[in-house]
This record gives structure tokens, sequence and C-alpha cells, in this order.
């Protein structure tokens, strides 16, 4: 697979889909919405780095992991909630196809398909929302016991 | 720095509020009033949140227990001012100013300016034709999905406005999505129906909740997940509703083929 069309159209095509999503999140700050975007581009080349594992839930669970750590280092440097980073990063991952691939067996009556599409779909959620939590928890364990001591 | 309990207790919980509204996490906003109290010297202050309410119980001057209860009716992401409540919040616990300041500051802050509509739909429009490119659409495709997430924003603005609720507005919302692309198939600009409707979906989809609701369940507020959980699945359904009634009835009503 070349370089160019294999990871960095995919990168240019996920940030700039995240770039509509800075605006409608409105964030009006110009340097913390390029990070963001960029947060959007990095959790999608993961996602692809990682393609050979043959593994969608692996895919996923590496890309949010990826995309946490960058929100993470990304709040400490602009002072400012991870949350920011991280629903705009996450972006690339949320199964919008498979919300319609899930449909459209379903309306096409095709139920074998219909019952692989959810649960897979239902898979992929549950591996982003493992991968950030991980992160976040550790971060917050972290967080806790700097602050106690 | 002697300030009347009650204002203090009513600061708090604007605070707390502008943090829920504008799309905060619920630990963050326990987190920050439970700062905020020990940054006035405030002993044992209760506070539970949710994302429709916060409540907040301190002692008072007199020693009796004093409660506050906001109720939080609508949520928007708004990062901007998260952002800048945020930072507030940690200026208040530092500097422990008198509340009107803090009322003063919030109200600064609801002030600050939005995107305005054009531009947030054309936000919506980009969005769109850049999922359908990321998802293997081609310029055309992506061209229908641009117009399609043009739509889907106006739609949106106009059923907030007539108060239609969230199942109904995201379901005629995503059936005009599926309208303008069976359109643009029929007049041959798309290639790719598939890819049209996934790229405009992408903007209804509720990634932030897909993302916060194991954050929540894993970190204790199991309340507030099972809330979100709901509220997820009531999105993800009306958007597929919304997306198969133009589908099927183009498909076995006119007989069309996609």
């Amino acid at each position: 697979m070349d370089i160019v069309t294999g990871y960095m159209l995919p990168f240019i095509y996920a940030a700039m889909a995240c770039a509509g999503f800075c605006v409608m999140y409105n964030m009006h700050d110009f340097k913390i919405s390029l990070a963001a975007c960029v947060g959007g581009g990095l959790a999608w080349v993961a996602y692809l780095l990682c393609a050979p594992s043959g593994s969608v839930m692996l895919q996923n669970f590496v890309s949010a992991v990826t995309v946490a750590i960058f929100s993470e280092i990304m709040a400490r440097v602009f002072k400012t909630p991870s949350t920011i980073f991280l629903i705009v990063g996450i972006l690339p991952m949320v199964p919008g196809g498979g919300i319609y691939y899930t449909m459209k067996y379903c309306i096409e009556g095709n139920m074998d398909m219909f019952v692989a599409k959810l649960i897979s779909t239902l898979g992929v959620a549950g591996a982003i929302a493992v991968g950030v939590s991980l992160v976040s928890s550790v971060v917050r364990i972290i967080n806790a016991n700097k602050f106690s001591n | 720095m002697n300030y009347s309990r009650e204002k203090l207790l009513d600061a708090a919980c604007k605070l707390g509020r502008g943090l829920l509204e504008n799309g905060g996490e619920v630990y963050r906003v326990e987190q920050a009033i439970a700062f905020f109290m020990k940054a006035y010297g405030i002993e044992n202050p209760q506070i539970f949140a949710i994302p429709a309410t916060i409540i907040v119980t301190i002692p008072g001057d007199d020693g009796k227990a004093i409660t506050q209860l906001e109720r939080v009716t609508s949520i928007s992401q708004n990062m901007d001012r998260l952002h800048l409540v945020n930072d507030l919040c940690r200026w208040v616990c530092d500097n422990t100013p008198s509340p009107d300041v803090i009322h003063k500051k919030l109200d600064e802050i609801h002030r600050t300016k939005l995107y305005s509509f054009v531009q947030v739909m054309f936000a919506y429009g980009v969005a769109s034709a850049f999922f359908c490119y990321f998802w293997g659409g081609n310029t055309g495709d992506a061209i229908v999905a641009f117009i399609a997430g043009l739509g889907t924003e106006y739609c949106l603005k106009y059923m907030n406005r007539v108060k239609a609720n969230v199942f109904f507005s995201n379901m005629v919302s995503s059936m005009v999505i599926a309208v303008i692309a069976i359109l643009g198939m029929v007049c041959g600009l798309g290639n790719n129906i598939d890819m049209i409707i996934i790229g405009a979906i992408m903007t209804l989809v509720p990634g932030v909740g897909i993302t916060n609701i194991m954050r929540d369940i894993i970190s204790g507020d199991v309340i507030t997940g099972t809330n979100k959980i709901a509220e997820v699945l009531l999105i993800a359904i009306s958007i597929a509703i919304g997306i198969a009634l133009p589908l099927s009835a183009f498909t076995n009503i006119f007989g069309g083929v996609l």
C-alpha cells in the first residue's frame, strides 16, 4: 500500500471531517481546534496501522487508546478539559457505517447479516469506550494519588 | 472573606450548571463544586449530579442545612464555553472572589459569541462531505453528502424551533438525508448511496454519548451511564427508522433500483 493513498489521504479526510465538528461544537480557538483535528487523524492512522491484526475490535481499541493519550497530553498543554480533544478525536471511529448497514440488512430481511452487523457494531462501540475509559481511569488514579501526597 | 453561605451555594451551583450545560462530564461538575467548597472553607458538602440535575447541600450560617437544586433541561456541546467555565472554576478556587463577581463572570461567558447558523450549516456540509470521502465515496458522492449535511442542520434547527423531541427531530433529519441521497442517485450525481448516507448520518450519530457512557459507568456514575445508554439507543433507533422509511418506500413502492 502506497503511503500517500494509504495513510496521508485518510489522515486528511479524517482531520477535515473533525474540523467540521469543531465548528459544530463551538470551538473558537484555532490552535485547540487544530490539535483536536490532528487527534482525529492520528486515531485513524493508528487504526490503519493495526489492520494486519485482522480484528476490528483490536483496531478500534488501539486507536481509542491512542486518541485518549493524545487528548490527555493536549489537555495538559492547553490547560483545558481533555473532553474537548476526546469527543472530536473519537469521531472517525464512531460506527456510523455499522448503524447504517445494520438498518439496511434489517429492511432487506437479511437476518443473518443483520444480527452479525448489530453485534459487531455494539462490539466496536464497546471497544472504543473501554479504550477511552482505560486511559482516563489510569490518569485519574495518578491524579488522585498526586493530590493526596 | 465572610460571604453568606446561601450566596456561595448559589454561585457554586451556577458554576456547576455552566459546566454541565456546555457538555462537561458529571464527575467534573461534582469535582468542581467540591473544590469550590474546599476553597471557601465549607466543611462536609454533599454533592450529587446527574445529567438532568445538580443537588448540593451544605451547612448554613446558622448551622441548619441548606440545599439548592439546579434542573438542567438542555445540554449542548459548547466546547469554548466549557473551556471558559472550567478556567473560571480554577480561578475561583485560587482567588475566592465574592459570589457577585462569579455571577458577573458567568454572565460574560454566556454572552460569548457562538458560530452563526450559516457557519454551522456549512460545517455540517463539510463534515458530511469528508466523512463520505473517508468511507470511500468519490467526488460526486461527496457533493451530494455536502448538500445532505446542509439539509440536516436546517432540519435540526427547524425542529428545535418548533420544540420537537429528540426522537422526532433525529428521525426527520435522517429522512431528509435519505431523500437527498436518493435524489442525488436519481439525477446521476452520486454513484454509491451507502457512502452518501453514511457520510451524512455521521453528524447525527451520538458519538459523544457512546464514548462517555462507559467512562461514566466505570468511574462509578452508574445512573448517568444508564441514562445515556437509553438516550443513545433512542437516537440510534430514530436514525435507523428515518433512513429506512424513504429507502424502502423508494425501492418497494416506486420500484426504484439503488
